[in-house]
């Protein structure tokens, strides 16, 4: 399976990827609450992961300014402009989105993967974009991997992997 | 169903916390305190000496001249950080390389005791509460009923799953349906035979609900921790078998006037102090990622 491969580039806390080397897999761990965006353009191979673990950047302008992908709705912008740089067309691209997790009995107060995943939609609103696959809330945490020759998505949670795409 | 005997026997034959790290726990309180004494309790336990120097010479730290000694790390980052560092260096001692049961690597484990003492040093801040000991040891110690039963619940591990996909249950109630206990009350015994302060027994026993713990002046220090620790899990530190269902006690965050956008603030401005630490401690210890 993809989460096996030896030839993983990690995709930390925080931080986002973009990869054209078919023979890698994008992998992040221990999705909570945060959310992995992931994009893929079939027909170029260009693969992309975002682990953002807040929704608003207005939270923290200096965090902000530092690490911008902490952040949902300065990360997912940063994501599509790097494929774009990268080769990607706009056009081609999917994209999906796993995580945003919540805790039990979550109302307002404490409800960060919601908040996220709603961020999320709106910046893709904003860019004219829809999500073609989404594995999101309930009260299991993830990892998910993204294969860059295939597109292939695995999300493993609690010992169970199974194929988003 | 395991019996109290039985956990009493198990905390004896796992490592217990080191006296140095009691010793510790007992000078950062104290005002008298100096960087001598500091150095007096540790100096004599050479691996934490070089642990400690390999991390005020890390990149955490970035400072121009090399550390060549506690007293200078201590002048240099501060009592309080020095001693953070180290209780954080004994506690590794004491992580087995993998927690069954819980499906937990010692790496996981130790980032998400940091990441809980992190946050819950940032809420007690914020919040100026008034706590009886060091947020950040409190944090860091609150799950370690888990060492001592992880080999129990491995014995039903197929079981975990099926019974959280009841979505109203948390996975302490699990534990309890599964063992009689849960790792929270079995943290207070260990705090008990390692002779750790009463306040942070109190914060093993009532982490996920406070309101269980009988009320006491501990109480500030257990309500940090709990939101702590479903912060920790919230941002992904250290999932365990039982991901995120945890409960959390809304009656806390409201008395403590805690918004959405506030726990939001607080993990912002943590999160770069937990990946530091927790980097600086696991590469010094050498624990494999």
């Amino acid at each position: 399976m993809a989460m096996d491969s030896e030839n993983l580039v990690v995709v930390d806390i925080s931080d986002f990827r973009v990869c054209k080397d078919p023979t890698q897999t994008l992998i992040t761990y221990s999705l909570g609450s945060c959310i992995a965006f992931l994009l893929y353009d079939p027909v170029r191979r260009i693969g992309g992961m975002l682990h953002s673990v807040l929704p608003l950047a207005q939270v923290s302008a200096e965090k902000a300014a530092r690490r911008p992908a902490m952040f949902t709705d300065r990360g997912v912008p940063l994501l599509i402009e790097l494929m774009l740089a990268q080769g990607a067309k706009k056009g081609d691209l999917r994209s999906s989105v796993i995580g945003a997790g919540i805790l039990i009995g979550s109302s307002n107060l404490f409800n960060i993967g919601q908040r996220n995943f709603t961020a999320l939609r709106k910046v893709l609103w904003r860019n004219d974009m829809l999500l073609d696959a989404e594995d999101v809330g309930g009260s299991r945490s993830r990892t998910v991997a993204l294969h860059v020759g295939t597109g292939k998505v695995v999300v493993r949670s609690q010992g169970n992997e199974v194929e988003l795409i | 169903m395991i019996s109290m005997d039985a956990i009493l026997k198990r905390t004896k034959q796992i490592p217990s916390l080191s006296s140095s790290a009691l010793r510790l726990a007992k000078l950062v309180k104290d005002p008298d305190s100096t960087a001598a004494h500091f150095e007096a309790t540790i100096k004599p336990d050479a691996a934490l000496t070089v642990n400690l120097l390999k991390i005020a010479n890390s990149a955490y730290f970035g400072f121009s001249r090399e550390v060549t000694s506690v007293k200078q790390a201590v002048s240099l980052i501060g009592l309080r950080q020095t001693c953070d560092f180290a209780m954080g260096m004994l506690f590794g001692r004491v992580v087995p390389e993998r927690i069954p049961g819980y499906e937990l690597k010692a790496r996981d484990f130790w980032m998400h005791s940091i990441a809980t003492g992190v946050l819950a040093e940032r809420i007690c801040l914020d919040l100026h509460l008034q706590v009886a000991e060091v947020p950040f040891t409190a944090g860091l110690l609150h799950d370690i009923g888990k060492l001592v039963i992880g080999n129990y619940l491995a014995e039903s591990a197929g079981q975990i799953s099926i019974r959280l996909e009841d979505t109203s249950k948390d996975f302490l109630a699990v534990e309890r349906e599964l063992l009689g206990v849960d790792h929270a009350t079995v943290g207070a015994t260990v705090a008990e035979v390692w002779h750790i302060p009463e306040a942070l027994a109190h914060v093993c026993r009532g982490h996920h609900h406070p309101g269980e713990v009988p009320r006491s002046p501990h109480l500030p220090l257990v309500e940090a921790v709990h939101i702590a620790n479903l912060l920790a899990h919230a941002t992904g530190y250290g999932a365990d078998v039982g991901g995120m269902a945890r409960s959390f006690d809304e009656e806390i965050l409201n008395r403590h006037g805690l918004s959405a956008s506030k726990l939001e603030e607080i993990t912002c401005q943590c999160v770069e102090k937990i990946e530091g630490m927790g980097q600086a401690l696991l590469a010094a210890a050498g624990v494999k990622a």
